[in-house]
């Protein structure tokens, strides 16, 4: 097997958040222990609820903030030990991008499309005149940004279009690792469904490989080689997409894949109607708090539905169960 | 003319032939909200822009409507029309909105009197982050709209009131949400205690504008199951504005299709999902992505909604972009929601009682 372009190993960012009544300092949990890897040309979805990590572990990965632990593997480097005030004049800067949520949020409003492109370019590649021009026009090109566009400002374009911006200046650059941060959320559906299939289309074009963040699970499905669950800090399972999602192992990862809406399809198929998959169970219990959590107790019990004893003595590993496939949870093999 | 059956097999069929609710139904059908006929255009100094013609639907007490369209299909404004929140340089035409009271009497919301008081109406902002009071505490927030229906509450009740509220929209740890500011919470906190807000003066009427967007799944479906119970259990009626089709599916028991200030389609869920009759409902169906379909099965729409500003608008705004374009829909009048053909008269009266309307010279077969 070659050397993933991305490895992460026992990546761990704790946040100081107050005093301990004890002294010393408390601390959030948001990342903690988590290994990974991304292939060349690789997809791979990270779903969770909001305040699991994701976003911090993008951070770290992107190299926004520095990991209190744990080392972050790209292009053969360690970029972990890198402070990230230097790591943003790194030349591996330049090979990791991102795509922001927001397009509207992300876009400086008194810049022009042309310059919103160009800046990247301008700052990474010290790019200039003519080819500055050349750079630009390829790249919104790519994103299939009519050329009469450019010279408009933010707000004289619609979120597609402006969605369209977001990806044309993360990919100027010609990242080997693309991050997106719910690149679809703030569209429409008929909007979601040509930037998903432009997505799609790059990557074929461009070899890149994409980390993509949602929790939209019927969008990670379409677009994701790979899966990871986050829940609270840690990776509860991952495997092939299409494993994960037909077949989940952890009892989170099932309540998720029940949670998502699947009306048309139960319109679709039969015609009929009436409830179907909404009176799947939902989970019950309140998320433990990240917050200085007991090591040795599995961060899912308390809404757990098949906890057990033992969940509240030794955290369960990630184990493999097979063909890629992996899960955090002492019955997660048993329970399948 | 031969049809296929339809999907909706069990739903008997009225004298008129067009499709029906049950008797049963038709029974407990008290229409909370009667929409007819909303005409509305914003004065801009660049024109005119017609965002909403000839609205007309109804909702039923406990019963939830689904409103999907694009954004732009004028989906906001009407909720804002209904709430009496509208931009000053908006000005209604046309239409009545009757909303019947609890002692049988009916209002226009469209014509609030002065001083009568507000109808039980609340509605859940699309962006929880500017609907909040930034400078005020969750639990201020809460105790100040709970405080100003109810004079007689005390601070001390009032707080009470608020933590039960917070706990029933599912926040962790309540004390300590209700003292904080709501840039100190995710976002998905925020429409939570948005949520909360709006179940505070326990409405006879929610509209919920994008209620779950940007909310994990698994939260969507606590809040939504949440609106179920409330409609169902206690008879409160909703409008759910929506471009998730995958939710609406779920929850709605109709749903309402706008296209650029249209209604397009009406009709039970299952008949508007299982068997879309407007060439825009089937192509909405086509791009939404679902648990079951592949990359290459996602079809994007073609083209824009219509520059609602323009002088002479088509007649269907949908024609720019329709694959079933016939010569005679350049032509005017605008096409009423009639009957799906096929299933003989009624018209737009009957669409309370469950029947399956479209607006198209065309409609897919």
């Amino acid at each position: 097997m070659t050397t993933p372009l991305l490895s992460v190993d026992g990546l761990v960012k704790h946040f100081p958040v107050g005093k301990r009544a004890s002294g010393g300092r408390s601390l959030l949990h948001a990342v903690d222990d988590v290994s990974f890897t991304i292939g060349e040309g690789e997809t791979v979805g990270l779903v969770g609820e909001s305040g699991c990590g994701k976003s911090t572990l993008v951070k770290l990965i992107t190299r926004l903030l520095d990991p209190t632990a744990g080392e972050i593997v790209f292009a053969g480097e360690n970029v972990a030990s890198l402070p990230a005030r230097d790591f943003a004049r790194s030349a591996l800067r330049a090979r990791i991008q991102k795509v922001f949520q927001d397009p509207t949020d992300s876009l400086n409003p008194r810049f022009t499309a042309f310059d919103l492109i160009a800046d990247p370019l301008r700052r990474m590649r010290g790019l200039s005149g003519e080819a500055l021009r050349a750079g630009v026009e390829a790249a919104a090109a790519d994103v299939a940004l009519p050329h009469p566009l450019l010279t408009r400002y933010p707000h004289q374009l619609s979120g597609g279009q402006k969605a369209r911006i977001g990806i044309a200046r993360a990919i100027a650059l010609e990242p080997a690792l693309l991050v997106l941060d719910e690149p679809t959320a703030a569209l429409d559906v008929s909007v979601q469904a040509v930037i998903l299939h432009l997505l799609a289309e790059l990557k074929d074009r461009l070899g890149m490989s994409y980390l993509f963040v949602s929790h939209d699970l019927n969008v990670v499905r379409l677009l994701c080689d790979r899966v990871l669950v986050m829940y609270l800090g840690r990776i509860v399972e991952s495997g092939p997409a299409e494993e994960v999602f037909r077949a989940p192992k952890h009892p989170y990862t099932q309540a998720l894949v029940a949670a998502a809406p699947v009306g048309l399809d139960v319109h679709a198929a039969d015609g009929s109607g009436g409830d179907g998959g909404v009176a799947s169970a939902r989970l019950g219990g309140e998320p433990r708090s990240p917050i200085d959590p007991d090591p040795a107790c599995c961060r899912f019990v308390g809404r757990c539905p098949i906890e057990i004893e033992q969940c509240r003595v030794a955290m369960p590993e990630l184990l493999p169960l097979g063909g890629g496939h992996r899960v955090a949870c002492h019955r997660g093999v048993s329970a399948a | 003319m031969t049809l296929a059956p339809s999907p909706v097999a069990v739903t008997p069929r009225s004298a008129e032939g067009c499709v029906v609710a049950t008797a049963a139904e038709v029974a407990a059908s008290v229409p909370q909200l009667e929409l007819d006929g909303l005409t509305l255009r914003f004065r801009t100094r660049s024109g005119d822009v017609h965002a909403l013609e000839n609205v007309t639907f109804s909702v039923r007490r406990g019963e939830i409507v689904g409103v999907v369209g694009e954004s732009g299909s004028g989906k906001s404004v009407l909720s804002l029309a209904l709430m009496g929140l509208l931009d000053t340089a908006a000005h209604i035409d046309s239409g009545r909105a009757t909303f019947r009271l609890a002692d049988g009497s009916t209002r226009d919301l469209l014509r609030p009197g002065r001083r009568e008081a507000r109808p039980p109406l609340a509605m859940i902002f699309q962006s929880p982050r500017t609907a909040l009071n930034p400078i005020r505490k969750v639990g201020q927030q809460l105790a100040d709209v709970l405080r100003s229906r109810e004079s007689g509450l005390g601070a001390k009740a009032a707080h009470e009131r608020a933590r039960e509220l917070i706990g029933r929209v599912k926040i962790t740890d309540p004390e300590r949400r209700l003292a904080a500011y709501p840039f100190e919470m995710s976002g998905g906190m925020c429409q939570r205690v948005m949520i909360a807000l709006a179940l505070a003066c326990r409405p006879e009427l929610l509209i919920a504008d994008e209620p779950t967007t940007g909310l994990d799944v698994t939260t969507q479906a606590a809040i939504m199951d949440l609106v179920r119970e409330l409609s169902h259990a206690s008879g409160m009626s909703t409008i759910l504005i929506t471009h998730d089709l995958n939710l609406a599916a779920e929850s709605c028991d109709r749903i309402v299709v706008m296209h650029a200030g249209h209604v397009v389609e009406v009709g039970p869920t299952a008949a508007i999902l299982g068997r879309p009759r407007h060439p825009y409902t089937a192509k909405l169906i086509a791009t939404t992505p679902r648990a079951r379909s592949t990359l290459a099965e996602l079809q994007a729409i073609p083209g824009n909604l219509p520059d609602l500003r323009a002088q002479e608008l088509p007649p269907c705004r949908f024609s720019g972009r329709c694959d079933r374009l016939l010569p005679a829909c350049h032509e005017p009048p605008v096409v009423a929601l009639a009957c799906v053909p096929g299933t003989g008269g009624g018209g737009a009266a009957s669409e309370a009682r469950g029947a399956h309307l479209v607006a198209c010279r065309n409609p897919v077969p």
